[in-house]
C-alpha cells in the first residue's frame, strides 16, 4: 500500500456524496447562468435516450447507438464545453421533460 | 470548435480527488462548500483553460484558493475567550476508533503549509513544481514541507506507527 492509498483512506467519501455535491453543482450552475448545456438520459421504448437542452430549448436528442460520449463531445465542440448532467434541470429556458 | 471534453467529464474524473483534498486541507465541515466553490468557478473559468493544461493541477490551485477564503472567514468568525482547550484539534468524546479517522486528525494538526504539500502532492498526485507553484516558494521547499509533513504523521499518527503504515 502507498501514501496516497493510506491518506486517501483517511478522507473517505460516503456513498451519494459526489452525486449529491454534483447535483448541488448543476444547481448553481444554472442559477449563475454558467450552465450552457444540460443533459439527462431518459428511458424510452426505444431505449435510453440523451436529451439535451441550452436556455434557447432542447439541442439535441441521442440515441444510445449514436454513443452518448461523442454526442457530449460533439456538443462540447459545437456549442459549449459548459456541460453538465442534470437530473433536474429547471430555471429559465432549460427545461427537459419527459 | 474547442476540443475540450464536456465539463462533466472533468468532474467525473477528478471530483473524488478535489474533494480529498479539500477535507484534507479544510476538514469535513467545510469540505462540501470548497468542492461545490470549487467546481462552479471552474466551470465559469473553463472555456477559458488553455489546451493542454494540467486540469488537476488547475483545479487544485483554485481548490487552494477556496480554502484560503474559507480559512479566513473562519478566522473572521472566531469568537475569542478566555481560555482555550489543551488540545484544539476537533475530536468528539466518543472520538471515532477507526484509524481513518485518526489519521485524518493528525493531518488536521498539521503546520497549514506541511498539510497543502501533503494534500497536493501525495493526494493529487501533483509534481513538486505544481506544488510550489500553488503554496510558493521552490519545489524543493514544497519537497521539505511535503517530507516533514509525513515525518510528523508517522511520529504523531497514535494508530499507526512507523512506516508499516505511511509508506
Amino acid at each position: 500500500m502507498n501514501t496516497y492509498d493510506v491518506l486517501a483512506r483517511a478522507f473517505p467519501d460516503a456513498p451519494g456524496d459526489l452525486s449529491r455535491l454534483h447535483g448541488r453543482l448543476a444547481t448553481a450552475a444554472e442559477r449563475d447562468g454558467v450552465l450552457d448545456v444540460a443533459y439527462r438520459i431518459a428511458d424510452s421504448p426505444v431505449g435510453p435516450l440523451l436529451l439535451a437542452a441550452t436556455e434557447q430549448g432542447l439541442v439535441r436528442v441521442a440515441y444510445a447507438r449514436e454513443g452518448h460520449d461523442a454526442v457530449l463531445q460533439a456538443l462540447a465542440d459545437q456549442v459549449s464545453p459548459r456541460i453538465l448532467h442534470a437530473a433536474r434541470p429547471g430555471g429559465g429556458g432549460m427545461m427537459l421533460r419527459t | 470548435m474547442t476540443g475540450k471534453p464536456p465539463f462533466e467529464a472533468i468532474v467525473a474524473a477528478h471530483g473524488r480527488t478535489v474533494l480529498c483534498v479539500c477535507r484534507a486541507v479544510l476538514g469535513p465541515a467545510d469540505a462540501d462548500d470548497a468542492w461545490s466553490e470549487t467546481f462552479l468557478s471552474a466551470l465559469k473559468a473553463y472555456p477559458a483553460l488553455p489546451a493542454g493544461a494540467n486540469v488537476e493541477a488547475w483545479l487544485v490551485t483554485i481548490a487552494h484558493r477556496k480554502a484560503i477564503d474559507v480559512t479566513r472567514a473562519a478566522a473572521r468568525r472566531a469568537i475569542p475567550v478566555a481560555e482555550t482547550p489543551e488540545d484544539a484539534t476537533p475530536s468528539a468524546p466518543d472520538a471515532d476508533p477507526d484509524a481513518g479517522a485518526e489519521l485524518a486528525r493528525a493531518v488536521a494538526r498539521l503546520p497549514a503549509r506541511q498539510k497543502h504539500a501533503v494534500a497536493y502532492h501525495y493526494l493529487a498526485g501533483l509534481p513538486y513544481a505544481e506544488v510550489a507553484a500553488i503554496i510558493g516558494g521552490t519545489p524543493e521547499a514544497a519537497r521539505r514541507a511535503a517530507a516533514d509533513g509525513i515525518a510528523s504523521l508517522r511520529r504523531s499518527y497514535p494508530g499507526a506507527p512507523g512506516s508499516r503504515v505511511l509508506p
